[in-house]
């Protein structure tokens, strides 16, 4: 059990700054506009949020990582770095999310590529995993742009992404990779809290890209749940099953696009896109809890 | 013709004799020195690796790896000579609960997917003064990807002879270490930072 120390330092302490930084973007949001430049600041406030957490929960930053999930930290410092100039230029992004979507699963599976997988097997997983990452990269970045009243739901939706992936990995065996994903759960939880809190101080607009989750945060966001999902799955054996729906789950955001959702208006479109992506995480919490034989007797 | 013959045969025969005596003398010291360096390799069925940690402070909780292997290499003329190696695959960690080894095995403890092997090569191996049978070995131990040079006292526990397997020879050591120094620094509060190894090993010779 983690002690009250910890539990200070790697959830409520991020949470605390993250929500004071994302209070300050909602700030400039309302005073300046959606024009700013600034709204790369939200991936600062999750950035910050995670480092802090990450160095309550490790205690410290080794360089050269020794351990899979240490580079997640410097994945973070990367993200921030691309989240500043992500929202200007179409080429410099394409180039960057492919050679990061390349890159992330080389650096995480490194033991893998050295010590299991031969030649030919590593190379079509790592064609696959390049191209998976590749493609939830930009489903995050459609669920930013396809929920209505996007500042409420989106942080509402990946703090129970999160949630569900700390749990499931807990279960799978790995209290501290779960850690990490319940970094970014008190992320979210701090970032929708705030949101509500001052709610009237965003515009009223429902036009989701005029909202303060822009594409600027996604590097981030996709950087933390690929790296926290591979050493998941890759390291602490967490179900495969549970994996692809917490990764497929952001998508389900698409239904918003249909007409017939469109017809019920913001508020029904918005609990039916939320409530399709609770109901695939649960499966994939359920999933995860009958394959770790928690009604077993086998617990110590 | 038969003297002369006669003379061949007794220069051949002193020859031949002569031949054989140093070859059986080359031999025999070709083997005396095989033997003073002899490799033996570890007889995994008859030997054990198993560790112990505390449980929150109460009791000691046992477990052992089930997959292992090395080498001996014993000089009895010189032991500084002598070497010792083991591997010993982290993934075979066994305490008789599959939930709690599952979790070993985790990134919360071996991470045995990125840390396969645990390994000891020896550098040093010396005689312990007045102690029959005892040396004092220094290696490198390397754990959870942290190499570190220790150095442990192992006993020489007998000698002998196999049907099929030949030559035996024993050794058990047992030595604390902090896992902490490896960078395993999960659940501190429930299981104990001193972590004691007992090896205890049966090798054949090669």
């Amino acid at each position: 059990m983690p002690t009250l120390n910890q539990l200070f330092f790697s959830l409520l302490l991020p949470a605390i700054v993250c929500g004071g930084i994302y209070a300050v973007v909602v700030y400039i949001r309302a005073r300046v506009g959606e024009k700013t430049h600034l709204l790369w600041l939200t991936a600062v406030a999750i950035g910050i949020g995670y480092i802090i957490g990450y160095i309550g929960i490790e205690g410290s930053v080794t360089f050269i990582p020794k351990e899979s999930r240490h580079w997640i930290f410097y994945f973070t410092i990367f993200a921030l770095f691309s989240s500043t100039y992500w929202d200007y230029s179409g080429w410099r992004q394409t180039i960057s999310q492919l050679i990061y979507s390349i890159a992330l699963p080389r650096i995480l599976l490194n033991s893998y590529f050295q010590h299991i997988w031969g030649t030919f097997e590593g190379v079509i997983w790592w064609v696959c995993l390049s191209i998976g990452t590749f493609i939830f990269w930009n489903i995050v970045k459609q669920s930013f742009s396809t929920i209505p009243s996007s500042n409420t739901s989106i942080p509402f939706i990946y703090f129970g992404i999160s949630g569900g992936t700390a749990l499931i990995i807990a279960l799978s065996g790995s209290v501290r990779i779960a850690q990490h994903a319940g970094i970014l759960t008190a992320l979210f939880a701090a970032i929708w809290i705030i949101t509500i809190v001052l709610q009237r101080n965003l515009k009223s607009d429902s036009d989701s890209n005029s909202h303060v989750f822009t594409i600027s945060v996604s590097p981030l966001v996709t950087f933390l749940f690929v790296g926290i999902w591979m050493n998941g799955y890759f390291y602490a054996e967490a179900p495969s099953a549970s994996v692809l729906l917490l990764a497929g789950s952001p998508f389900l955001a698409q239904v918003g696009q249909l007409q017939a959702i469109q017809k019920l208006g913001d508020r029904k479109s918005v609990l039916v896109q939320i409530g399709l992506i609770a109901l695939c995480v649960s499966i994939a919490v359920i999933i995860a809890v009958f394959r770790s034989g928690f009604f077993g007797e086998d617990v110590y | 013709m038969t003297t002369r013959l006669k003379r061949n045969l007794q220069i051949s025969f002193t020859i031949g004799v002569m031949v054989l005596v140093l070859s059986i003398i080359t031999f025999t010291e070709k083997t005396e020195s095989q033997d003073a360096a002899a490799t033996y390799e570890i007889d995994a069925v008859h030997s054990a690796v198993i560790f112990r940690a505390k449980h929150l402070g109460v009791s000691y909780n046992y477990g052992r790896f089930n997959d292992f292997s090395g080498s001996i290499t014993m000089d009895e003329t010189d032991v500084s000579k002598s070497k010792i190696e083991l591997e010993v695959k982290s993934a075979s960690v066994d305490t008789a609960n599959q939930k709690r080894d599952q979790h070993l095995r985790s990134p919360d403890f071996f991470n045995a997917k990125q840390f396969p092997v645990i390994t000891f090569k020896s550098t040093k191996v010396s005689a312990k003064a007045g102690q029959e049978n005892m040396l004092e070995v220094t290696g490198d131990f390397e754990l959870h990807g942290v190499k570190k040079s220790i150095t442990i006292d192992a006993e020489i526990t007998g000698t002998g002879k196999h049907p099929q397997a030949g030559e035996l020879i024993g050794f058990e050591t047992t030595f604390g270490i902090k896992r902490s120094e490896y960078g395993m620094t999960y659940g501190m509060q429930g299981v104990s930072d001193d972590i004691r190894i007992t090896v205890s090993i049966e090798a054949a010779h090669k």
